[in-house]
């Protein structure tokens, strides 16, 4: 554990609280976006309502602007591509610009524009609702990115935040496992990720897209066959889990993890997985630099 | 909407970026030429470190320009300057190709990470260049030149090659939370760097 959250509360002058040492532990990975989805998501929910913390990601992200500054220059650009891209514009093959009276946007800042959806999750479920193709990964991919911003505004309290800070700040590093339909479920549609601090026995379960109308049990399978319930996921309406938990006995001894339904029979499991790896990112989003 | 003709003369020139780019807003192509001529060398030389080749940069320059064009009206200068606006724009365009070439199969690889805030050639201020710009680019290189190698290329891997944390510490061989401690130190080593040198923070 390389925290040391009480050195950098005294570097301002709003104090941190407890809640804010799994962002104080990951700051510089977030500005460099360098945190896979589940951490990001973390760190993007309590810089929504931490001053302080703001703060300290504001002075780093006006760091990570700068660094472009540090590449040395190479020759100039051909005068052949000058002239191509003015002839493009000219032949408004680029189209125009948008109005100016835009400009008076209040548009957010870059870093966080890159870990928005582009567009809110009602379009997307509306797109989902008209497009027979709703179900393609795009969608899916759009669509659930957008449920996770919407899943951080509203679904986790200031408790089940400080929660999970204690539970993964103090242990440093998070397992991370993919929520995949077991492939004998044909009616699941649900996905997501399942992080688990790897020094204490608290999880997170982060889904989207599950049936609200039926029972999700988590289970864990240890090293030595035994199952252990670990919970019943909380569906909100919408189809959506983010859920706080607490393993029956040290997580790293469980080897599998699989969600079953009210029959018992397996609906969902999870693998471990390498950072980054949902739906989503199968995404090309093309920079939304606004 | 029509477009303004070539650049109007030393009254262009003599204009702020701001204004510029708020000229751009307004459909002056011409604005955006002096823009482009201030601007597209450090773009270019950003993009061909991020993408490792100087073909991929030179598609991806003019596309800069025309996500510019389009997008000035989102520009404001109290946000930052012009130049790390571009820049900004030049990152996210430049992470997305290089993460659609890692789900593809492998073509043309990028040059070698290390190398890309440290292999000096050309600290030169460019014709084009406002002092201010040469200014800031030779307190950077001074500012990463302060950092440990092992620390700059944590910070490189990251924001050059859009790897995680998880990533890097895979092709680095280190445990994750070495990483972690090297791009923190990095990051703050640099931001104390220009705090104390009084740079203007973007």
């Amino acid at each position: 554990m390389n925290s040391r959250p009480d050195e950098r509360t005294n570097q301002l002058s709003t104090p941190h609280t407890a809640e804010c040492a799994f962002v104080l532990e990951n700051i510089e990975g977030y500005v460099l976006d360098a945190l896979d989805r589940f951490e990001r998501g973390v760190v993007e929910h309590h810089l929504r309502w931490c001053p302080s913390c703001q703060t300290l990601a504001a002075g780093y992200e006006r760091v990570v602007k700068l660094l472009p500054f540090a590449v040395p220059l190479d020759a100039p650009p051909d005068l052949a591509i000058k002239t191509q891209l003015f002839a493009r514009i000219a032949a408004n093959d680029a189209g125009d610009p948008a109005p100016a009276v835009r400009r008076a946007d209040t548009s957010p800042p870059l870093q966080a524009d890159r870990h928005q959806p582009a567009n809110g999750w009602l379009q997307h479920v509306a797109a989902a609702l008209i497009a027979p193709l709703a179900l393609s990964l795009l969608v899916m991919g759009v669509w659930a990115n957008s449920m996770r911003t919407d899943l951080d505004e509203q679904s986790i309290d200031r408790e089940s935040q400080a929660e999970l800070n204690a539970a993964l700040a103090s242990g440093g590093q998070v397992a991370l496992y993919s929520v995949e339909k077991e492939s004998s479920c044909p009616g699941c549609h649900g996905a997501g990720q399942l992080g688990m601090s790897e020094s204490n026995d608290m999880g997170m379960v982060l889904g989207w897209n599950f049936d609200p109308d039926k029972r999700h049990d988590v289970w864990g399978i240890s090293g030595d066959g035994a199952k252990m319930k670990v919970c019943e996921l909380q569906v909100d309406q919408t189809g959506a889990v983010m859920q706080m938990f607490t393993f029956p006995g040290p997580q790293s001894s469980f080897t599998e993890v699989y969600i079953t339904d009210e029959y018992g029979a397996m609906t969902y499991v999870s693998h471990l997985t390498q950072a980054d790896e949902s739906p989503a990112d199968d995404l090309e989003t093309g920079s939304p630099v606004s | 909407m029509t477009l303004t003709g070539p650049p109007t003369g030393d009254k262009l020139l003599e204009l702020d970026d701001a204004t510029l780019a708020s000229q751009v807003a307004e459909g002056s192509a011409a604005a955006l030429e002096v823009l482009y001529d201030r601007y597209s060398r450090i773009v270019l030389s950003f993009a061909t470190r991020m993408l490792g080749d100087r073909q991929s940069a030179e598609e991806l320059l003019q596309e800069v320009f025309l996500r510019a064009w389009q997008q000035a009206h989102n520009y404001s200068a109290g946000r930052g300057s012009f130049a790390t606006w571009l820049l900004s724009i030049t990152h996210n365009m430049s992470i997305d190709e290089i993460r659609k070439r890692r789900r593809r199969p492998q073509r043309a690889e990028s040059a070698d990470p290390v190398l890309m805030l440290t292999n000096v050639k050309d600290r030169s201020p460019s014709v084009e260049e406002s002092a201010e710009l040469g200014d800031l680019r030779e307190t950077m290189a001074r500012a990463i030149g302060t950092l440990p190698e092992p620390q700059r290329r944590a910070i490189e891997l990251a924001y050059f090659r859009g790897l995680t944390q998880r990533e890097i510490a895979e092709e680095l061989d280190e445990p994750l939370g070495t990483i972690k401690t090297r791009m923190r130190l990095g990051m703050r080593k640099l931001k104390d760097y220009l705090e104390t040198y009084e740079v203007e923070l973007a």
